[in-house]
C-alpha cells in the first residue's frame, strides 16, 4: 500500500448534531480524513465518543448534519434513502457485533441475502454463497441454523455474508466484543487476511489490544479526531491531524 | 460480460425485485407456518360463509320458486285478510283469518261472475291421525271442493275424486295420497275400504298418482275429503283457508283478478278496495313476493358473512403489526443490507396477501364442499334442490380476500419500510 493508491473515502469538516435548539448533542464535530483502498484502519474511543457515529456515517447508514463526504470521488452527503440502500448494497460489507444473522434461517440463505436485493439471479446467489462460505472454512456447515453454531461460526457467516457482493470496504462494528479470546482471535486473522488480500478493512472497537491489529488507528473522543497515527512501521497517511 | 449483465438486469429489473421480494415473503411465511395458518383462518371462515350463503340462500330460492310455479302460472289464490302495504299476505304469516267462506268459493266457480274462470277450488287444512284398524298414521286433511282435480295437477291413479252431490251432501268419502294409501293399506286395495279419520268412518273411493312436496310439504302424505265433511265434521268451522282459481289463460290473469275482487266485494259488502278482507294474487305475483322477501334474507346473511371477513383483515393487520415489531432487528438488517423501502414494503404486503390468499382459497374450497354437501343431504331427502355455485360470487371472494390482504397489510408492511435502520439495528 502507498500514497498513490485511490482514496476511497474522505470525510471533510463531518458534523452529526443531534436534537434541536437548546438541547443539542454534537456527536461529530468535524470529523475529517482520508481512507485510501486497501488500508486496515482501527476507529477507536470509548462508549459516547461518537465512534459508532462515525461508522454509521461512513457505512451509509446515516446522513450528515454538516460537511461532506466524499467516496470514490463522487458527492454523497445528499443520497436519499433509496440511493444510500444501493450504494451499501453495492460498497459496504457489514459485520456486526451481534452478528445479526435471520434466526431459523440456514448460512447459506443468510448469505444470500444481499444478492437478493442486487437483483442477482437464484442459482447464482447460491453457488456464490457457498464459494463465501468456504473461504471462511464453513463448507460443513452450508445448511446449519445460527443456533446450531458456535459465537465464531456465526461471526464467519457474517463475514461471508459482507463479502459476498464483492464490497469496497468491509466495515466491522465491535466484531469481536461477543466472542471469547479464541474464536475472537481467529476472526481477527480472517479480517487480517482479508486485508491481505488487499480488502479495505475498517474496525470499529473501543478495545486496545484490537485495535492494535490494524495497520492505522484513528482515535474519537467527544466527536473529534483526536489522533491518527499509522501503527508500527506503516508510513502516516495524513498530516492533517497532528493537530490535536 | 458487463455489458450483458447490464442489459440483463435493465431487463429484469422490476419483475425480478418483484418475485425476489415474493420469494423472501415465502420464506418469512415458511418460518411461522403456525401463525400463517392461524392468521388465515379468519379469511377462512369469512369466505366459506359468504360462498355458502350466497349458494345455499339461491338453491333455497329457486327450490321454492320452482315447486310454487308448478303449480301453474294461470292460477289466482285468495287469501283471507287485507293486505299490508306490499308486505306478505297476513295468512302467510301464520295468523287465522276468518273472513273467507265456502261460499265466496261458488261464486268465483260461476262464469256468470267470473267468465275467464276454469274452476275454483276451496281449502280446508288440518293435521287428522289416519286408521283403517292398524296403527293410526299422522296425516294432513285437505277439505277441497269437487273442483281440485281441475285446478290442481292431480291425477286419479285408482278409483275416482268425490262429486258436487257427494260434497252438498256432506258425505264421508275420501281420496287417498298415494303414500298414505301404501302406509295404512299396506298393498291391499283400498277401494271401498273404510278408515278412519280422526275415529269418523270414511268411504275410500279414490287414490292420487304420486306428485312429490311443494314448499316442504308432501302432498302424497294427505288425505282429500269434501270441504263441507271438513268444515262440519272434522275440523268444525265456517270458513275456509285459500281459495284457488284456475283461469283459461296466463293473459286475462288481471281481468279475472279484478273480476275475482268485484265479486268477493259485493259478497262482502265492501265499497273501498282500501278495506278488502281478502287477497287474491297470481302465482307470478306471489313468486315475486317471496323471491323480494329471501332477496332481503339472503343479502342480510351476505352482509353478516361480510363482516366476518373484516374481521379477518382486522387479525391481519394486528398479527402483520406483531410481526413488524418483533421483526425490527431483521427490518434494519435487510435495510442495512441494501434493501430499498420499496422491497421491505413488498416483503411484508406479500405476505399478508399471500395468507389472506391462502385462507381465500381454503374458504372457498370450504364453501363450496358445504353447500355440496347441503344439496346432497337436500336431496337424499326427496327435493329437487339445486347445486349452484356462482362464479360471479366465488370471483369476489376471490377478489375481497386479495384486497383484504392488500388493504390490512398495508399499514404493517408502511411501517415496517419506514424504519430507520440504525435504530432499528439497535432494537431488543
Amino acid at each position: 500500500m502507498t500514497h498513490t493508491s485511490k482514496v476511497l473515502i474522505e470525510l471533510k469538516d463531518i458534523y452529526k448534531i443531534y436534537g434541536s435548539d437548546g438541547a443539542e448533542t454534537h456527536a461529530l464535530s468535524g470529523a475529517t480524513f482520508k481512507i485510501h483502498k486497501g488500508e486496515f484502519v482501527a476507529i477507536i474511543g470509548h462508549s459516547g465518543s461518537g465512534k459508532s457515529t462515525l461508522m454509521n456515517i461512513i457505512g451509509f447508514l446515516d446522513t450528515v448534519t454538516r460537511g461532506e463526504y466524499f467516496f470514490e470521488d463522487k458527492n454523497v452527503t445528499s443520497y436519499t434513502e433509496d440511493e444510500l440502500a444501493s450504494i451499501r448494497n453495492k460498497e459496504i460489507g457489514f459485520v456486526f457485533q451481534s452478528f445479526n444473522l435471520l434466526p431459523r434461517t440456514t448460512a447459506v440463505d443468510n448469505v444470500r441475502v444481499p444478492l437478493i436485493y442486487a437483483g442477482v439471479p437464484d442459482k447464482e446467489q447460491v453457488d456464490r454463497s457457498i464459494e463465501a462460505l468456504k473461504s471462511v472454512g464453513l463448507e460443513n456447515r452450508l445448511n446449519h441454523v445460527p443456533n446450531q453454531l458456535s459465537g465464531g461460526q456465526q461471526q464467519r457467516v457474517a463475514i461471508a455474508r459482507a463479502l459476498i457482493n464483492n464490497p469496497s470496504i468491509i466495515l466491522a462494528d465491535e466484531p469481536t466484543g461477543n466472542l471469547d479470546s479464541k474464536s475472537g482471535i481467529e476472526i481477527m486473522k480472517i479480517f487480517k487476511n482479508l486485508n491481505d488480500e488487499g480488502h479495505t478493512v475498517i474496525l470499529i472497537t473501543h478495545e486496545r489490544n484490537v485495535a492494535v491489529q490494524a495497520k492505522r488507528i484513528i482515535e474519537i473522543a467527544d466527536g473529534k479526531i483526536i489522533s491518527d497515527k499509522h501503527n508500527g512501521h506503516s508510513p502516516h497517511p495524513e498530516k492533517i491531524h497532528d493537530v490535536k | 460480460m458487463m455489458l450483458n449483465k447490464k442489459k440483463s438486469r435493465f431487463f429484469c429489473f422490476d419483475w425480478c425485485d418483484f418475485v425476489g421480494s415474493l420469494k423472501v415473503a415465502a420464506r418469512g411465511l415458511m418460518l411461522h407456518k403456525g401463525r400463517a395458518f392461524l392468521t388465515s383462518l379468519g379469511i377462512t371462515i369469512g369466505i366459506a360463509s359468504v360462498v355458502m350463503v350466497v349458494s345455499i340462500g339461491s338453491g333455497a330460492q329457486s327450490l321454492i320458486t320452482n315447486q310454487i310455479t308448478s303449480l301453474g302460472t294461470n292460477l289466482i289464490s285468495v287469501l283471507p285478510g287485507g293486505r299490508f302495504d306490499d308486505g306478505p299476505p297476513v295468512a302467510m304469516m301464520g295468523i287465522t283469518v276468518t273472513t273467507l267462506k265456502l261460499e265466496d268459493a261458488e261464486a268465483i266457480n260461476d262464469p256468470v261472475n267470473v267468465p275467464n274462470v276454469i274452476a275454483a277450488c276451496a281449502y280446508v287444512k288440518g293435521a287428522v291421525t289416519v286408521n283403517a284398524g292398524g296403527e293410526a298414521v299422522d296425516s294432513f286433511a285437505n277439505g277441497v271442493s269437487y273442483t281440485y282435480t281441475d285446478v290442481e295437477s292431480a291425477v286419479i291413479s285408482d278409483g275416482r275424486f268425490f262429486t258436487e252431490q257427494e260434497q252438498n251432501g256432506i258425505e264421508k268419502v275420501v281420496v287417498l295420497g298415494a303414500t298414505v294409501a301404501e302406509e295404512v293399506f299396506n298393498g291391499v286395495d283400498p277401494i271401498g275400504q273404510t278408515v278412519k279419520i280422526n275415529r269418523e268412518p270414511f268411504t275410500v273411493i279414490g287414490v292420487l298418482e304420486k306428485r312429490g312436496a311443494v314448499a316442504f310439504q308432501d302432498r302424497d302424505d294427505q288425505v282429500f275429503i269434501p270441504v263441507t265433511v271438513a268444515q262440519k265434521i272434522i275440523f268444525g268451522l265456517d270458513y275456509i283457508n285459500l281459495i284457488r282459481v284456475k283461469i283459461d289463460s296466463g293473459d286475462n290473469l288481471e281481468r279475472a283478478k279484478s273480476d275475482i275482487e268485484a265479486t268477493i266485494r259485493a259478497r262482502h259488502d265492501i265499497r273501498d278496495p282500501k278495506d278488502d278482507d281478502f287477497m287474491a294474487e297470481s302465482i307470478a305475483t306471489l313468486v315475486g313476493m317471496f323471491t323480494a322477501i329471501t332477496g332481503v334474507l339472503k343479502f342480510f346473511l351476505t352482509a353478516i358473512a361480510a363482516i366476518s371477513l373484516v374481521i379477518g383483515g382486522v387479525g391481519i393487520m394486528n398479527i402483520m403489526l406483531v410481526a413488524v415489531t418483533e421483526r425490527t432487528r431483521e427490518i434494519g438488517l435487510r435495510k442495512a443490507l441494501g434493501a430499498q423501502k420499496r422491497r421491505i414494503l413488498e416483503q411484508f404486503l406479500f405476505e399478508a396477501i399471500v395468507v389472506t390468499l391462502l385462507g381465500g382459497v381454503a374458504g372457498i374450497i370450504i364453501g363450496v364442499a358445504v353447500s355440496a354437501l347441503v344439496a346432497l343431504a337436500v336431496r337424499s331427502l326427496g327435493y329437487d334442490w339445486s347445486f349452484a355455485i356462482s362464479g360471479t360470487a366465488i370471483f369476489i371472494a376471490f377478489s375481497v380476500s386479495c384486497a383484504v390482504g392488500v388493504v390490512f397489510g398495508y399499514y404493517p408492511a408502511k411501517k415496517a419500510a419506514n424504519l430507520n435502520p440504525i435504530e432499528a439495528l439497535r432494537h431488543e
